[in-house]
């Protein structure tokens, strides 16, 4: 009887040692998955400054040129070394005057550069269309765009405040 | 004398009931469990790709970038299944993203490898399924969303998922 009961606590002994060990050891496995992710600098369209012709008498024409300080100024921040394109979506041929119907008929020039200096940039020969290849892939992540402008209003045009809006929408080619 | 012999022979009695518990030769209810543990393979991380800085992109687990991994288990043993989810992406200098994971985050296909016949799941939540009987193989799928802020610094992050199998005993 004696020999039994230590037969019995051994065997017990034995069990509560083994089986939670082997059972953990045998029941369950584990794997890691990395998830990554790249973040790419959201792009940014800022018009710093309107283009601006002041007073214009009737009858005269008034030349903005996109190299002079009063052009309309617009700085694009993105990603270093992503293509990025733009277009002007809003190149109104027309200021309105405000609070009428009447216009005047407006024509642009414009101009970019990788760096905040017009007078070495290069000329948007069709500002309706900035376009990737004038914009190339900005290796700082800043573009800078100029736009002048002429308005002739007529001797007969009325007097006011004339407006229009301009509007430039910039994109990551993806290439 | 005969028993003299019959205390010898108990003597080796608990050496060789240890024997044959470390050898596997009683019935697996004693042991509680009997298979081999389930396996868990990787073979796919999940890339979210590029993302623009204040977007948030969901990876849907059907399309490319998708985590993916297989489990090997014992035919007709029931595996459960867990994930540690991590609950943002860490980048350039500490920056971080926010992860997120929903109720169709997950896909599980016994069998065969085909996601477009699979179970979504919420990978939030510990599932269990029972291994095929044929194979003994699962394949699942894991998408997610991240939500980068638009001031987060640009450059590239990562997290880790952890997997976890185990037969339940069922």
């Amino acid at each position: 009887m004696r020999r039994l009961m230590r037969l019995a606590l051994v065997a017990a002994l034995g069990a509560s040692l083994s089986m939670p060990a082997a059972a953990a050891a045998q029941n369950s496995d584990s794997d890691q998955i990395q998830a990554t992710l790249t973040v790419i600098q959201a792009l940014l369209v800022t018009g710093t400054q309107d283009l601006a012709f002041g007073t214009v008498l009737g009858g005269a024409t008034v030349t903005i040129d996109w190299q002079d300080p009063l052009a309309g100024a617009m700085e694009i921040d993105a990603a270093p070394g992503e293509a990025i394109d733009a277009s002007f979506t809003a190149l109104p041929n027309v200021l309105t005057r405000v609070g009428g119907t009447e216009t005047v008929a407006i024509t642009y020039t414009a101009g970019v550069n990788s760096v905040n200096d017009p007078a070495s940039g290069v000329e948007i020969t069709d500002p309706t269309g900035v376009g990737v290849a004038a914009l190339g892939i900005p290796t700082t992540g800043q573009v800078y765009i100029w736009i002048g402008g002429s308005v002739s209003p007529s001797a007969s045009q009325a007097v006011g405040d004339y407006e229009a809006t301009i509007e430039l929408t910039a994109s990551y080619t993806g290439t | 004398m005969v028993a003299r012999r019959g205390a010898g022979g108990a003597r080796f009695l608990p050496l060789v009931l240890l024997w044959l518990m470390a050898s596997g030769a009683f019935p697996t209810s004693l042991w509680g469990q009997g298979q081999s543990a389930p396996r868990l393979k990787v073979t796919e991380d999940m890339a979210f790709g590029e993302v623009l800085a204040g977007a948030a992109f969901r990876l849907d687990p059907l399309v490319e970038g998708a985590g993916a991994f297989e489990v090997d288990g014992s035919g007709g043993a029931e595996i459960l299944l867990a994930f540690i989810l991590p609950l943002e992406l860490v980048g350039p200098g500490g920056s971080t993203v926010p992860i997120s994971f929903g109720d169709a985050d997950a896909i599980l296909t016994p069998e065969r490898k085909d996601p477009e016949s699979g179970g979504r799941f919420d990978p939030r939540v510990p599932i269990t399924f029972i291994s095929p009987n044929n194979n003994g193989k699962a394949f699942v799928w894991l998408g997610a969303t991240v939500s980068p802020g638009f001031s987060v610094r640009a450059g590239e992050y990562e997290g880790t998922i952890v997997i976890e199998a185990s037969y339940t005993g069922n």
